[in-house]
């Protein structure tokens, strides 16, 4: 084996004549706050990836001992000079360090070994398992397909949150916002929807990206260990640019991850994509733009604050049939102050979105979990990327869901109410009690269907409401030990036949009977 | 931002002129900022002026880097042909550098043309460990 690698050697150095290479250069004139201003560099394009290179004054031996690569972005193209973001650490980058240009917009490498990996916004593995060898690259900013390259959402993507899968529902190929004060479950919402992909066919799994913006790295390494624990890693992508990184890695996070889904999706595979948070992505850019001089605007945010999510959120897309069917699903995440979706940022996102699920502080503190505000929340693509299995249980409850709303309110006026008043109130709280879930837990869509039209039908009318959490789960329990066909037939059919209903009916029926001593409630 | 502008006015108005035009020009200049009130910009565009000055100058260089004295002469005639290659007209300033190794750079304000062996050496080295 020896004697191969020296022969090898030995034919490389005879063949070993240094070809004279001609390269356009600039030179720092300052370095600042991770920004730094270039002269020279003729013909310099936005967005050009260039390299700092201090080998001027080193020796051979220490170029090759100390190999390390400080990439910058171009960002401003100004009358005298560039000013360019460092991308990786600004104490190596001198005043008078010679810069050089790549020629290319900025790239990041793609390939299928990223799945399952931990990287940085510039796709370099941060994971300690290795290097990836990656056999493609994609820019990072590119202009998403037009009109005629795509077709219509009609595919259900599954979060496994009974709340969200049955009044807003999400198709694959949505921009779905998860907009809500601090603390109130947005991330919870986003990786219970990774993890309920398990429950997918391994043909059908969309292959899922977390994209962490800002975030501690804390709770990156939380969701990473959580994603590990439940063997969802397996189809997981997690590209992370925390509080510590530059602004500059920050702003790049997006983009990488969405790169990193556009070269699954021109495969023909479903992705799923998750920003959290553009609040601070937004932070971030607004800390580089005032950097580079850039005029501020409105709350100092640029004058480009909404192109830069448009142009990021644009690129989820459903693709025809032509360019292989794929799609990215986007579900970016927006932190409000004090529930004030009317805000600059929150109001930019909705206004691209195709819908948002509004997560409310004071549900949340009463225990209301997820705190999903149904009232507001929308899916503009609603039922047409819903399962019919869910579509025929989900349009009753919503229904129910939204009378109980309004007599809830209209309750705290007026102690005497009517009966049939007294009953809808009722079985809206029993509703509202079904569509409470536990964190990292996650229901198939059959699960859900089940669920769900046990509510509907009136059989926790004679439960107490503090019971209806603890009989569903002995309920699915029963129908999954003892009912089975039932549960396989919806899955299998995606659709709650005729049949199969008369089973479910039976099912509840027997249920019922068999655990009274849980159903109490005196009329 | 106006420091800037007067420095460059008064640098290509000076520039290329003798030195008793250039005492001319300064005095002029002084009692244009009197009259415009921006005598206090004087510090700053003094520092602006000289800015342009190393700039501009550094447009007029070309750098030619060897390994060694004695191979300054081996490589004349390419740098005659990347002169007219690259269409530079400035005055070649050559230098010493064993850290290169062997072979020669050429390099000016915004372009390098590097032939050294240093370069090729680290080519090699990294074709070797991928």
């Amino acid at each position: 084996m020896s004697d191969f690698i020296i022969e090898k050697l030995k034919k490389e150095i005879e063949k070993f004549s240094p070809k004279t290479e001609v390269e356009r250069i600039g030179t720092v004139t300052k370095v600042a706050d991770g920004i730094c201003e270039i002269d020279g560099l003729d013909g310099a394009l936005m967005s050009e990836m260039i390299v700092f290179s201090d080998q001027e004054s080193k020796t051979l031996s220490e170029t090759i001992s100390n190999p390390d690569v400080i990439t910058g972005l171009i960002l401003n193209l100004e009358e005298d000079s560039i000013k360019a973001v460092i991308l990786g650490d600004t104490q190596k980058i001198k005043e008078g360090m010679l810069v050089k240009s790549t020629g290319q917009i900025l790239s990041v490498s793609v390939s299928e070994k990223l799945i399952g990996r931990v990287v940085n916004a510039l796709s370099e593995p941060i994971d300690d398992e290795g290097s990836i060898d990656a056999s493609d690259s994609r820019k990072i900013e590119r202009t998403a397909y037009g009109v005629m390259d795509r077709s219509p959402v009609d595919t259900p993507l599954h979060t496994g949150i009974k709340a969200i899968d049955s009044m807003i529902p999400i198709g694959r190929g949505q921009r779905e916002l998860i907009i809500g004060d601090r603390y109130t479950g947005k991330t919870t919402i986003a990786v219970d929807t990774i993890l309920n992909q398990k429950n997918e066919p391994e043909g059908e799994r969309p292959i899922c990206i977390y994209v962490a913006i800002g975030q501690k790295e804390s709770k990156t390494a939380r969701i990473v260990y959580d994603l590990k624990k439940r063997e969802a890693m397996k189809y997981t992508i997690v590209v992370s640019a925390s509080s510590s990184e530059p602004a500059s890695l920050q702003f790049l996070a997006p983009f990488t991850g969405v790169a990193i889904a556009e070269y699954f999706m021109e495969k023909g595979k479903d992705v799923l994509i998750i920003y959290d948070d553009l609040s601070k992505h937004a932070v971030a850019y607004r800390q580089m733009s005032l950097l580079l001089r850039r005029p501020p605007g409105r709350e100092a945010y640029p004058g480009d604050i909404f192109y830069l999510h448009s142009r990021l959120l644009e690129r989820s897309a459903k693709l025809n049939k032509k360019l292989k069917g794929g799609s990215i699903t986007a579900l970016p995440i927006i932190e409000t102050q004090e529930g004030d979706v009317s805000a600059y940022i929150p109001t930019n996102v909705i206004s691209i979105t195709d819908g948002q699920i509004f997560l409310n502080s004071d549900l949340f503190n009463k225990g209301l979990k997820p705190a999903i505000d149904a009232g507001i929340s929308v899916s503009r693509v609603g039922s047409a990327a819903q399962t019919k299995a869910v579509k025929k249980v989900a349009g009753k409850i919503k229904l129910q869901l939204a009378q109980f709303r309004e007599l809830e309110a209209f309750m705290q006026f007026s102690q005497d109410l009517d009966p049939d008043t007294k009953a809808s109130i009722e079985k809206g709280r029993r509703l509202s009690e079904i569509l409470k879930q536990k964190n990292n837990n996650p229901l198939g869509f059959e699960k859900q269907v089940v669920s769900i039209y046990s509510a509907i039908s009136g059989m926790f009318d004679d439960a107490e409401v503090d019971d209806v959490v603890k009989i569903e789960g002995k309920l699915l329990c029963y129908i999954g030990d003892q009912k089975d066909e039932i549960f396989k037939s919806i899955k299998k059919e995606k659709d709650l036949t005729k049949e199969t209903e008369e089973k479910l009916k039976e099912a509840l029926k027997s249920f019922k009977e068999t655990h009274s001593e849980l159903f109490t409630l005196k009329k | 931002m106006l420091s800037e502008k007067y420095a460059q006015a008064l640098y290509y108005i000076a520039k290329d002129k003798s030195e008793k035009e250039q005492e001319g020009f300064f005095d002029n200049f002084i009692k244009l900022l009197k009259r415009n009130g921006h005598l206090s910009l004087l510090p700053k565009i003094l520092k602006n002026l000289n800015e342009i000055s190393l700039k501009e100058h550094k447009k007029d260089k070309i750098d030619f880097i060897v390994s060694d004295e004695k191979f300054k002469d081996k490589y004349k005639e390419k740098i005659k042909d990347y002169k007219k290659y690259l269409n530079l007209k400035q005055e070649v300033q050559t230098k010493v550098d064993d850290a290169i190794v062997g072979g020669f750079i050429i390099r000016t304000k915004d372009t390098i043309i590097d032939g050294s062996y240093r370069r090729g050496l680290v080519n090699l080295y990294n074709k070797f460990i991928k």
